[in-house]
């Protein structure tokens, strides 16, 4: 017997994140480092804990190797109940066959079984691919007051970036009204984050409606709460004022990295309130070498630092040689950076090597033509051979030879 | 190598009294050193790199700090169902008065009986190095020997109480065993690692106890070298024994040498400890960094020469600190200066404060005190 639970999450990580190029080649895009320590889905695995919540499905579709390793059996976020806790959900063979998760919807609704076992009043569905801190118990307590059927987050995005966003539409008491997906002139500026609310008995009947229906793509955005909010049920708006980013592309996530080095950021991982937890390398406190410059950056343990670093992420165990210049770039766990390369405005993946005299990517004020200009990334365990200039913009995946001094 | 049949004893208490500035409110095992760990992380990881999957650690007095690190043993994987970590506090019966490790392996005999382990590894927590015991017990198993005690080859350091000197024969069998003897330069030290057949030891204990002959190194080691048989097996790697504030220090010095770390911290066989998800280290605008080891969840503002700096750490604009030790979660202002000196845990020191020790004598401030 199952113990029951007020609330079950359930994320959303089974996209392929193709914006992300290489970087998703072989992982699934929550799976992607974050932060000099994290994972992204250690943003939505500690909000859920922060908040209350122990009960946890998530997901998986796409390359779940390594997700589904990395979240293990949960214990990093003290998610390892003997009873709740964390749970990889990959789709399965049933009886009348075997299928893929069709949409957001349909991934949920081949999962209703392990949502049933803890017959819960509320389901929090998140999505695996966003960087922010939020209590999810204040967002619930607000749809307990609203009597909703359903709440969705909401945050204010600039007028000009609203028709990037699915904008809700609402009345003065913050029920919605109408849905615009990336409307061309939008009426308001209420963007959606991914996070929804739903009571459970509802949710199951609409999921199974959508099910049954053959038109439908099974996707909770296009199908599930337009089908909803026609249905006269009620759909609230909640408005989340904190840090929120999608890092759903190379600019995102390297601008997501960035914003931690604003020392007025509206993101802090510091301290002990809240905190982001994350499954940690077992590596000695990192080492900053004698002729070592550091400005403006985050290191993390295992590094060995002797080269010099500015607005720049180190995962751990990164090491930077003599001479070697880092600026506005994120380095991945395991990265060598060689003797006197120079790495500016790149993202360069898990355990890749930089040859000596190497340069990878260029300042944006040093380029030509603007168009051309873009963040470089290099795939996983790639070696960049000595000397080699790699343009900005580029994605590197396979190893590039050296080339004459 | 998973339960290779040796029972790991690890005495928290001893050398308490050879840094007692840093033992007044803990044990010598949970001492912290290099940034991030304990000393009894040293020897956890090396027990579990050996193989050994049961520990019992043996406590004294003031182990509260000890057993909020360890826990379950969950950091070392010996949070188990079979074997696993025990604290084995004191159990006091009649006039045992607990002082001596006899008396202690004596109270928790009902643990030693119970286990199934052949051999039993006895370790104390002054020895910094990252030591493989599988060897030794291959050669103690290859020897067919009752006991096999690790030296190293040093000179005694001054500040060691009653050190142990093995002369040994050519085949490594120990001939004599001195204890403080008067040696110029160096000899073979006993550094803290006993490898001792588990019944041996209990009878030995036992016999002990009934003649009232409580001085463990003499009455179970050094009066016994003809009855049974002793071997040595000397550790050549890197190791520092902490036997005083002086050598703690320089041991946490020695950190800055990439030869030592790429040793002491070697990726096959890690060092493991307690985690505490600290976000990763944040240097300003404007600071600046030479040649020192920083943990997590640090913000460094000011200028660090030759530090070994603890998680958690806060260093102020125009601060200079250099050639010190700061242990966890200590905040230090604006433009102070500090020079060899140890920061215990959670010290706060203000704006403008200047302190200097000297490499002989590092000054140490107390947990939790405000400068």
């Amino acid at each position: 017997m199952y113990p029951k639970q007020n609330t079950v999450a359930m994320i959303l990580a089974g996209g392929q994140g193709s914006r992300l190029g290489v970087l998703t080649r072989k992982i699934a895009k929550p799976a992607v480092p974050f932060g000099g320590k994290y994972r992204i889905i250690d943003f939505p695995l500690s909000n859920c804990v922060n908040s209350g919540i122990e009960t946890v499905g998530v997901l998986t579709q796409y390359q779940p190797l390594e997700l589904n390793e990395y979240i293990g059996n949960g214990q990093p976020w003290d998610l390892d109940g003997m009873l709740d806790g964390v749970h990889c959900l990959s789709p399965y063979q049933q009886v009348n066959g075997a299928f893929w998760y069709s949409g957001t919807a349909n991934a949920i609704y081949q999962n209703i079984n392990f949502i049933d076992r803890y017959s819960p009043e509320y389901v929090v569905i998140l999505s695996g691919d966003h960087i922010y801190k939020m209590d999810y118990s204040n967002m619930i307590a607000e749809h307990q007051k609203n009597k909703a059927d359903c709440t969705i987050a909401v945050i204010d995005v600039p007028l000009e970036e609203a028709s990037r966003f699915g904008i809700l539409n609402t009345n003065p008491d913050g029920s919605i009204y109408e849905f615009e997906e990336k409307p061309a002139h939008p009426k308001s500026t209420n963007a959606s984050m991914g996070i929804y609310v739903f009571n459970w008995d509802k949710l199951k009947k609409y999921l199974e409606e959508d099910a049954a229906d053959e038109k439908s793509s099974n996707d909770f955005g296009k199908d599930v709460l337009p089908t909803m909010l026609n249905a006269g049920e009620r759909l609230f708006a909640y408005n989340f004022s904190g840090y929120w980013k999608d890092v759903g592309t190379i600019e995102s996530l390297w601008e997501a990295n960035m914003d931690l080095l604003d020392p007025h950021t509206t993101l802090d991982l510091s301290g002990e309130k809240n905190k982001i937890y994350s499954k940690n390398p077992i590596m000695p406190p990192h080492h900053i070498g004698e002729n070592a410059k550091t400005q403006n950056s985050l290191i993390s343990d295992g590094c060995n630092v002797n080269g010099s670093l500015e607005f720049s992420i180190l995962f751990a165990g990164v090491t930077v040689g003599k001479g070697a210049v880092v600026t506005d770039s994120i380095l991945m766990p395991g990265v060598v950076v060689e003797e006197g390369a120079r790495v500016q405005y790149a993202i360069v993946a898990e355990n890749s090597v930089i040859g000596k005299n190497a340069v990878i990517g260029q300042r944006p004020e040093d380029t030509q033509c603007k168009d051309d200009w873009g963040i470089t990334v290099i795939g996983d365990n790639v070696k960049i051979g000595d000397n080699v200039v790699v343009p900005p913009k580029s994605m590197i995946d396979t190893d590039v030879q050296e080339v004459e001094g | 190598m998973k339960g290779n049949n040796v029972l790991g004893v690890i005495f928290a208490n001893s050398h308490d009294d050879r840094a007692s500035e840093l033992t007044d409110k803990r044990t010598m095992s949970s001492v912290p050193f290099g940034g991030k760990y304990r000393l009894i992380d040293f020897t956890l990881s090396n027990m579990v790199n050996s193989g050994i999957n049961s520990v019992g650690v043996i406590v004294r007095k003031n182990f509260f700090s000890l057993m909020d690190h360890v826990a379950s043993g969950k950091a070392w994987d010996l949070s188990r169902k079979r074997g696993g970590l025990k604290i084995l506090p004191p159990f006091i019966q009649g006039d045992n008065s607990n002082n001596t490790p006899i008396e202690c392996l004596y109270s928790v005999r009902a643990f030693l009986e119970d286990c199934k382990e052949d051999y039993m590894l006895l370790c104390e927590c002054d020895c910094v190095a990252n030591i493989d015991y599988s060897q030794m017990l291959e050669q103690h198993i290859k020897n067919e020997a009752d006991v096999t005690m690790m030296y190293v080859s040093a000179t005694i350091p001054e500040a060691r109480k009653e050190p142990m000197v093995l002369k040994l024969g050519t085949d490594n069998r120990i001939e004599e065993l001195l204890i403080s003897p008067q040696v110029e330069g160096s000899c073979n030290l006993a550094c803290s690692s006993v490898l001792i057949s588990r019944q041996l030891l209990l009878d030995l204990v036992k016999d002990s106890v009934s003649k009232n002959m409580l001085n463990y190194k003499r009455c179970i080691f050094q009066n016994n070298i003809k009855n049974y048989k002793f071997y040595g097996y000397e550790y050549t790697g890197y190791n520092a024994l902490i036997t005083s504030m002086n050598s703690y220090f320089s041991a946490n010095m020695a950190l800055m040498n990439p030869a030592v770390r790429k040793e002491l911290f070697n990726a096959d066989r890690p060092i493991y400890t307690k985690v505490r998800d600290d976000m990763p280290s944040r240097y300003g605008l404007g600071s600046s960094v030479k040649n020192s080891l920083i943990a997590q969840g640090c913000l460094i503002e000011g200028h660090v020469e030759n530090c070994v700096i603890s998680k958690g750490v806060h260093i102020g604009k125009g601060t200079t600190v250099s050639n010190c030790v700061i242990m966890q979660d200590t905040k230090i202002g604006k433009n102070a200066n500090l020079s060899y000196v140890i920061c215990d845990k959670d010290v706060v020191i203000k704006d403008d404060r200047s302190l200097c020790g000297f490499e002989s004598y590092p000054i140490y401030i107390q947990k939790q005190s405000v400068v």
